[in-house]
């Protein structure tokens, strides 16, 4: 059924008047991995998640068992989350200390509370982006409908996430224009400095400065600040 | 694999997303979706969704099937329902056969419901910021009663809707900063003229 978009939208604007805080991923995913703890009848629930180098990270967890499941699969480099983000498919284990597919897991986890684990990929543009993963403190089998729901509940994860990634690259974007804003008349003084110095246009001297800043590694206010206190362009 | 030492979960999360395809986040079609989990989730028969605009009048937005729409609609038409009182109560409200129900009398007496498929009804409210913001409605085809596990579920689903809202709310104010810092740069941002 669609969504009435509308209502939807007037519905926001009450909501943008209340206090909801500063953006915290981490915290409104940990809610959300919590809740999958209640809904699924399982002991725990964790998140990972992969970086750009597409090394995967621990990202959330229901309780401490649930963050020593995740940091034991990290460092060996197994488990049934790692298989299921390189398969990109759920993968689930009856008693991953009874398991041979894992031998330096099963080392790590030997005292641990973790025994079932199910983990079923996390996707975001059409590829897997992390694990979610449901873990409970004694064998048990998993059945198709266990695996179903929490897939569903990844899409939960999934839609999430993107809302992250579309307010993390406002923030970053909100982070440029506020330094452009603020070294605006810094950046003009600097354009000025470097036409009545050099004999060129604004928009020359302009991208003069906009290299430096580029080939040094520096932000354009900064290398304008610096220009103007003697340093070469070139 | 790497791990992570210091348990920075935030940076963790930055290093995460910055690469991330963001795709698709539109609200409304991620609403949708979160419906469709909730009735596989807690296998229910179908949801809804209603939430309070900025005159304080609750409002279909979505639902995850045809019955959850026809729930929807009838409580709005006429002004009662187990929707109703959960935003009222602030509490999860339920009744094992909406059809057969005196509280709700007036609901199946005027056939809006006939035909529906929607027998057991549970409400729960969603809050934001510590406020009602709306109220999901979960409904079964069949009647009966509804247990404690059915609740927590409405309840932890209601908080996983309104943790979604939340993020989009947080990402409407950066949008918003973005456009007022795009306005006030205007005349700089395509360089010296």
């Amino acid at each position: 059924m669609s969504v009435d978009r509308e209502a939807l939208e007037a519905s926001l604007r009450r909501l943008d008047r209340l206090a909801v805080g500063e953006l915290d991923m981490a915290g409104l995913l940990n809610q959300v991995v919590d809740a999958a703890g209640q809904l699924f009848s399982v002991t725990g629930a964790g998140l990972l998640v992969v970086d750009t180098a597409h090394e995967l990270h621990y990202v959330a967890a229901s309780d401490q068992a649930g963050r020593h499941l995740e940091y034991a699969q990290l460092k060996t480099g197994e488990g049934p989350c790692v298989d299921a983000f390189v398969l990109d498919q759920p993968v689930r284990t009856a008693d991953v200390l009874a398991d041979d597919r894992w031998p330096l897991l099963r080392a790590v986890l030997d005292r641990a509370r973790v025994r079932a684990v199910l983990g079923v990929p996390v996707r975001l543009g059409g590829g897997p982006v992390g694990i979610l993963d449901a873990y409970v403190d004694h064998p048990r089998e998993w059945d198709d409908d266990d695996v179903e729901a929490l897939g569903w509940y990844a899409r939960v994860i999934e839609n999430l996430l993107a809302i992250s990634v579309a307010a993390h690259r406002s923030d970053q974007l909100a982070g440029q224009l506020q330094y452009a804003l603020d070294y605006r008349v810094t950046i003009e003084r600097g354009i000025g400095f470097v036409m009545a110095r050099d004999g060129v246009d604004a928009v020359t001297a302009f991208n003069r400065l906009r290299a430096k800043a580029r080939n040094s590694r520096r932000k354009i206010g900064e290398v304008a600040a610096a220009t103007m206190r003697g340093e070469p362009l070139m | 694999m790497a791990q992570d030492p210091a348990a920075d979960v935030t940076a963790a999360l930055r290093a995460s997303i910055g690469g991330l395809d963001p795709a698709g986040a539109d609200l409304g079609t991620l609403l949708e979706q979160t419906m469709d989990a909730i009735r596989s989730v807690l296998r229910v028969t179908g949801a809804g969704l209603m939430m309070l605009d900025e005159q304080q009048r609750l409002r279909y937005v979505g639902s995850s099937d045809e019955g959850g729409g026809a729930l929807e609609a009838a409580q709005l038409r006429h002004g009662i329902g187990p929707g109703f009182d959960s935003l009222a109560t602030r509490g999860t409200v339920s009744t094992p056969d909406i059809t057969a129900d005196p509280a709700y009398h007036s609901l199946h007496a005027a056939g809006d419901l006939n035909g529906a498929g929607i027998r057991a009804v549970l409400a729960a409210p969603v809050s934001v910021a510590g406020q009602p913001v709306g109220v999901l409605d979960l409904y079964r085809a069949d009647a009966r009663s509804w247990t404690e596990e059915d609740e927590a579920g409405a309840r932890a689903f209601a908080d996983v809707l309104a943790t979604l809202l939340r993020a989009a709310v947080q990402s409407r104010h950066q949008d918003a900063l973005v456009r007022r810092l795009q306005l006030l740069l205007d005349p700089y941002r395509s360089g010296p003229q």
